[in-house]
């Protein structure tokens, strides 16, 4: 189809029609990914020792996160098992380690995965017949009973102790220090972006969203629903599981406290400020939440206050509350619809709007 | 080609919501459903497309049968796979999609339910669509939730095609459309069915609108078929003028004076 534009326009506002900051579009765009894909290169060498550490928290959590929001965001079907969902990518990797010493990492990243696949499959079987909120319930009966069962693992198995992790190491090559860990975590991550990208513009993805939308409207339209909720439960609970594995290795323990409800929440919060359904908005989201409580460590040591740490956790959940009740608010479509009336603006700009037959994505 | 006998919808183990609908379509052919509010349209067409258990209704008794096969107990997409496309009444596109997109979905389930291999396929690629529906084409890049209301039903009419269907069943042709805009969603079924051979089951309120293209129409109420017959000879029945033309009579009546009236006539 080939784009009849501004018919009534002067023939320079062809170039102002598209998109600057649109990924794909031409060589402006290639510099900027450009631009991108050094900045963060240069993140470890450029930033204070301590960043590394942080950005690898953060590819982590992008990774969980945009698995998450394809479940969430995209299928609509709302998941309180991702810390859950974590804590098995994380003890079928500890326990993996523990039963066969000097086993290959990337071998147990896969073994994670597939413990994942197996137990998101097991959940979306019931909610192949369940429609949003029964979903949240059955996922959040998923969290109590995982976490019941890595603290019975935990107790009987491991002596009450959690799993220490090995170096981990990729043919050879250890990844002993953030910065090893920061170009592993930071192509891992950027694979996951891709990938979730891509399915979403598949036929897979359409139907996820199709799905998500109107069930009964996608199905009329020969769109098998039990087919698509499978296929995304079992795809979001195989990378979720991963990045778990992920963190357990980076993070040198696995233990079933760390897997609380709290986390699960604090990942929907990411998806819910970054922007439900987006991939961008997981990635900017996850960011978000993961610096929060260092950001706001930063801030109270350069006003100066001395607060002790209890207070600090409190102050952080409350903000948190805030944040998304904010978001909910004010910006329902979160972060991503920011940069997306960012970018309009300076695609129309010196205009304020563009009128509804010129509109695209 | 659809053959509906004796068709039994129960809602909730208690409410007998359809009492035995009998009608037919002829292959290629236009068939108009028509009646009030509450009449029984949609669950009847649910009942055809297998998605009546969303609604926590099934069917008690009857048979449905489509170019020889059963229907009942078909999961939708079975029955779209038979060659059935069913354009909803509500909820008929999806917004976070762009128009292509939603056209892109619909023809890769086509594809997936192997539309083209066992049937004739009028529509095989998107362009094909947008050359029949230019609108649509302008509009390819836009969400779908910009669409006003006749491009959405363009846009499911749209989708529909590229599934092959033999039978196409439209509820609520006219819902929430302007009267221009109306009559030419009604020319275009009535195109598609001149041109292609579609078979057309439109269901809607407006009586004069659905039978001015149908040839053979059904009038339902509380669940029954109480006029049959073909369009040319519906329109000129006394009843059916008066009561759903409001052409016959004469005085103005209130709705449930007509109503009341309708009833003491129709059953007494």
């Amino acid at each position: 189809m080939s784009r009849r534009s501004f018919e009534w326009a002067p023939a320079s506002l062809h170039l102002a029609a598209h998109h600057p900051f649109a990924l794909r579009r031409g060589w402006v765009q290639w510099t900027y990914v450009l631009a991108g894909v050094l900045a963060l290169l240069a993140v470890p060498s450029v930033l204070p020792p301590y960043w590394p550490h942080l950005a690898n928290l953060s590819l982590i959590a992008v990774i969980g996160a945009v698995a998450l929001n394809l479940l969430t965001g995209n299928a609509r079907l709302v998941s309180l098992g991702q810390a859950a969902l974590l804590g098995v990518g994380g003890f079928a990797a500890g326990l993996l380690v523990r039963a066969f010493p000097g086993i290959p990492f990337p071998i147990v990243l896969c073994g994670a995965t597939v413990a994942g696949l197996l137990i998101g499959l097991i959940v979306a079987l019931p909610s192949l017949r369940l429609r949003v909120l029964y979903v949240a319930v059955t996922t959040l009966a998923l969290h109590f009973a995982a976490v019941t069962v890595f603290a019975i693992i935990q107790a009987v198995v491991l002596d009450s102790s959690g799993i220490n992790m090995p170096v981990a190491a990729i043919a050879g090559f250890e990844l002993g220090s953030a910065v090893r860990w920061y170009f592993v975590l930071l192509s891992l991550a950027a694979l996951t972006v891709l990938g979730a990208l891509n399915l979403l513009r598949s036929h897979i993805g359409r139907r996820w969203v199709a799905v998500g939308e109107h069930d009964v409207a996608a199905e009329s339209l020969g769109v098998s629903v039990a087919r698509a909720k499978l296929s995304v439960f079992v795809v979001s609970s195989a990378v979720v599981s991963s990045a778990g594995a992920l963190s357990a290795y980076y993070i040198g323990t696995v233990s079933y406290e760390s897997y609380n409800f709290g986390l699960a929440i604090s990942y929907l919060a990411m998806i819910i400020i970054g922007g439900l359904g987006s991939v961008l908005g997981s990635v900017l989201g996850a960011v978000l939440i993961t610096l929060l409580p260092y950001a706001l460590d930063q801030v109270f040591a350069v006003v100066g206050l001395q607060i002790r740490a209890s207070t600090l956790a409190g102050l952080q959940e409350m903000l948190f509350g805030a944040l998304i009740v904010g978001f909910l608010l004010f910006e329902p479509r979160g972060l991503a619809e920011v940069w997306r009336r960012v970018r309009t603006a300076a695609a129309d700009w010196p205009f304020r709007y563009r009128a509804a037959q010129r509109a695209t994505r | 080609m659809l053959e509906v006998e004796g068709l039994e919808v129960i809602y909730g183990h208690a409410v007998r919501a359809i009492q035995g609908v009998s009608f037919s379509i002829a292959e290629g052919a236009i068939v108009g459903l028509v009646g009030l509010n509450g009449a029984g349209k949609t669950t009847t067409i649910r009942a055809i497309s297998g998605l009546l258990p969303t609604d926590s209704m099934r069917i008690s008794d009857g048979r449905v049968r489509f170019a020889g096969r059963s229907l009942l107990g078909l999961r939708p997409f079975e029955a779209t796979r038979l060659g059935i496309a069913v354009v909803p009444e509500r909820e008929k596109v999806f917004d976070t999609l762009t128009v292509r997109e939603n056209l892109e979905l619909a023809a890769s389930s086509g594809r997936a339910l192997g539309a083209g291999r066992t049937r004739p396929k009028q529509f095989d690629s998107i362009d094909q669509i947008f050359n029949q529906f230019p609108q649509l084409g302008r509009r390819a890049a836009q969400d779908a939730v910009l669409l006003s209301g006749g491009e959405r039903q363009m846009l499911a009419i749209g989708a529909c095609l590229l599934l092959a269907p033999r039978l196409l069943i439209v509820d609520e042709v006219s819902l929430g459309l302007a009267p221009l805009v109306r009559a030419q969603v009604l020319e275009l079924l009535s195109r598609l069915n001149r041109e292609y051979g579609l078979a057309v089951l439109a269901v809607d309120q407006d009586v004069a609108g659905v039978l001015s293209i149908a040839s053979y129409g059904y009038i339902l109420e509380n669940g029954r078929v109480v006029f049959d017959g073909p369009s040319a000879k519906l329109l000129q029945h006394g009843d059916v003028q008066e009561f759903y033309l409001g052409t016959g009579g004469g005085s103005e009546r209130g709705y449930r004076h007509v109503k009341q009236y309708r009833r003491v006539r129709r059953w007494h």
